[in-house]
């Protein structure tokens, strides 16, 4: 029997480009993005990173370098683009995420005192575009180097509380449809800087997600202006975002493929076998081994057992499929678990995808 | 008169279901001239129609700016006939306690909040300690409070543990009998509460008031 090569023959911006365009490439691309796990491994305590250019990307490219992470990541997230309006963010110095502990409206009348950010100058937006100066300039050539940004649905929640904001859907739909234009434009106000730097863009709308808002919402608030900041994404940087919500999506995938997202992100409780064909024709779909059963909580078996799972249901996706995870690496996930999860993209996913590899 | 009464609590209890809080604030201040017994009303009209909305959730047809609503309506129902309750007569019957809170290191407060508006709903007497809350608070509440049932919520991976650390508290200081213990949120599941010895799990709110009914032997 012939030993497999398990050497990669493309950079992973080649592979993620083959894959996009349906052209062949060497094995399936490994779409997990790395940040605590890769600050541990450079020595940088993550909390650090928050606030210096420099050390985020010391940290990305340990995690291309040492982790062999696929894509490099430096944004605003989820809160970013809220603090940079006047929202205020605390950051533990512990393994914990950063929250929102002051939103920038209090009362409605707020909004009107709030400027588009300049990302050069307000809340950490500098630090973010910074650090992509740096990827780009160090990896640029081979790693696809990527700003994560909030969809306006999250960014507005987070601009003025989510439950507030909620009870706005009803109660004020008027400065609902303000507020998420404000989100907006703030955000395409970042984004066309990240875009000048040469990163592509990666958006995450979990507000917007139908664990919280039905579907009809969907299409009277988050959809338009998702829509708008994915067709501008697309203009300036020369590829349709990739799209994630959290939960149980179902119902609103031909919304999220109608913004014009070229790759769904979906959760891991998503078959992604039945997201397959209801859109496998329109979008690249990306996941969804569990990040918290099989990454932090589960071994480097459960790891490959998930990811072959995964390529089973995937890997014949009309318009390709990138192994990742279902929602964001939990910090505390243990390395040699993400290691098991590129091992299993190298070993279950040599090109061409047989269904007899992983199943 | 009885028609009437009838009516006026069913219309009450839709209110709360169709998310009108004017409405249920007059129909509550109808009651209240009527003479209809404020408890009655409470229980036939605010919380039936509240308990008609959890449902709905479960069913996803509502979500949680509808259930948001509902409380809202609720709530100002509440408030007209909070003063018109009588004092029990004899001996009044104690409310099973329940201590609520999302675990420290987290900020997320929807869910929970839901849970405590559908448990209060239901007839149990809420101590909400809040959000970002320590394991040993958990407790100390739950001993000084006399509460039946802990309920943790966490919407994060990075504070999961805290969960598991009210439990290995509870243990260490001999007390592990006398709390039941609740857990929910995203990242958590049956085999998460299992794995840390929690009594139950409840996938949403709706379910968690399902469950605390289990863990009280139907006492509410």
């Amino acid at each position: 029997m012939a030993v497999l090569s398990l050497r990669d023959e493309m950079t992973p911006k080649e592979r993620l480009e083959a894959v996009l365009k349906g052209r062949p490439y060497d094995r399936v691309p490994c779409g997990v993005v790395i940040h605590n796990q890769a600050g541990k491994v450079a020595g940088i305590p993550h909390w650090e990173c928050y606030f210096s250019s420099e050390k985020t990307a010391q940290t990305q490219i340990a995690a291309h370098n040492i982790l062999g992470a696929e894509a490099v990541a430096a944004g605003p997230g989820l809160p970013g683009i809220a603090e940079a309006v006047g929202s205020i963010v605390y950051y533990p110095k512990e393994e914990n995420t950063p929250y929102i502990t002051e939103v920038a409206v209090k009362q409605p009348a707020d909004l009107d005192k709030l400027k588009i950010p300049n990302p050069w100058l307000d809340g950490r937006l500098p630090i973010h575009l910074g650090a992509l100066q740096i990827l780009v300039d160090r990896l640029g050539d081979s790693v696809p180097v990527t700003s994560n940004v909030a969809g306006p649905f999250t960014t507005a929640a987070n601009i003025r509380g989510t439950e507030a904001f909620l009870r706005e859907l009803y109660r004020n739909p008027e400065f609902a449809h303000r507020l998420l234009q404000f989100s907006l434009e703030s955000t395409i106000a970042y984004v066309k800087e990240a875009a000048k730097l040469g990163a592509k863009v990666s958006i995450a709308d979990p507000t917007a997600s139908p664990t919280l808002i039905s579907p009809k919402q969907f299409r009277e608030f988050a959809f338009p202006y998702l829509q708008k900041l994915t067709t501008t994404i697309k203009d300036l940087t020369g590829s349709a975002p990739s799209l994630h919500i959290c939960g149980n999506t179902t119902k609103i995938w031909q919304d999220m493929v109608a913004t014009g997202a070229g790759i769904l992100s979906l959760d891991d409780t998503i078959d992604l076998a039945a997201a397959k064909k209801a859109v496998g024709e329109q979008v690249t779909l990306f996941g969804n081994v569990k990040p918290t059963a099989t990454m932090y909580l589960g071994t480097p078996k459960d790891v490959r057992q998930d990811a072959k799972e995964c390529l089973a249901k995937g890997y014949d996706n009309p318009k390709g499929y990138i192994l990742s995870l279902g929602c964001g690496l939990p910090m505390g996930a243990p390395v040699e678990n993400i290691q098991a999860l590129f091992q299993a993209a190298r070993e279950f996913g040599r090109y061409p995808l047989r269904l007899s590899n992983f199943s | 008169m009885a028609n009437n009464k009838e009516e006026l609590l069913k219309q009450l209890a839709d209110a709360v279901v169709d998310m009108d809080e004017e409405k249920a604030v007059e129909l509550s201040q109808i009651i209240v001239a009527e003479g209809i017994d404020a408890y009655e009303a409470i229980e036939k009209g605010l919380s039936a129609g509240m308990e008609v909305a959890g449902r709905l959730f479960e069913e996803e047809e509502y979500f949680i700016p509808e259930l948001l609503m509902c409380s809202d309506a609720m709530y100002a129902g509440l408030s007209v006939l909070k003063p018109h309750l009588k004092a029990k007569e004899g001996a009044a019957e104690e409310k099973v306690k329940i201590v609520i809170g999302v675990i420290e290191g987290d900020t997320h407060d929807i869910g929970k909040n839901l849970v405590k508006i559908l448990l209060e709903t239901s007839g149990y007497e809420i101590i909400d300690l809040g959000r970002d809350i320590s394991p040993q608070k958990f407790i100390d509440t739950a001993k000084e409070q006399d509460a039946k049932i802990i309920a943790i919520s966490t919407l994060m991976t990075t504070t999961m543990d805290g969960l598991a650390e009210v439990i290995r508290l509870l243990q260490q200081q001999d007390i592990r009998e006398q709390f039941k213990v609740m857990i929910g949120g995203a990242p958590v599941s049956q085999a998460f509460a299992d794995k840390i010895g929690a009594d139950s799990y409840a996938v949403n709110a709706a379910t968690a008031v399902r469950l605390a009914r289990q863990l009280t032997g139907g006492a509410a």
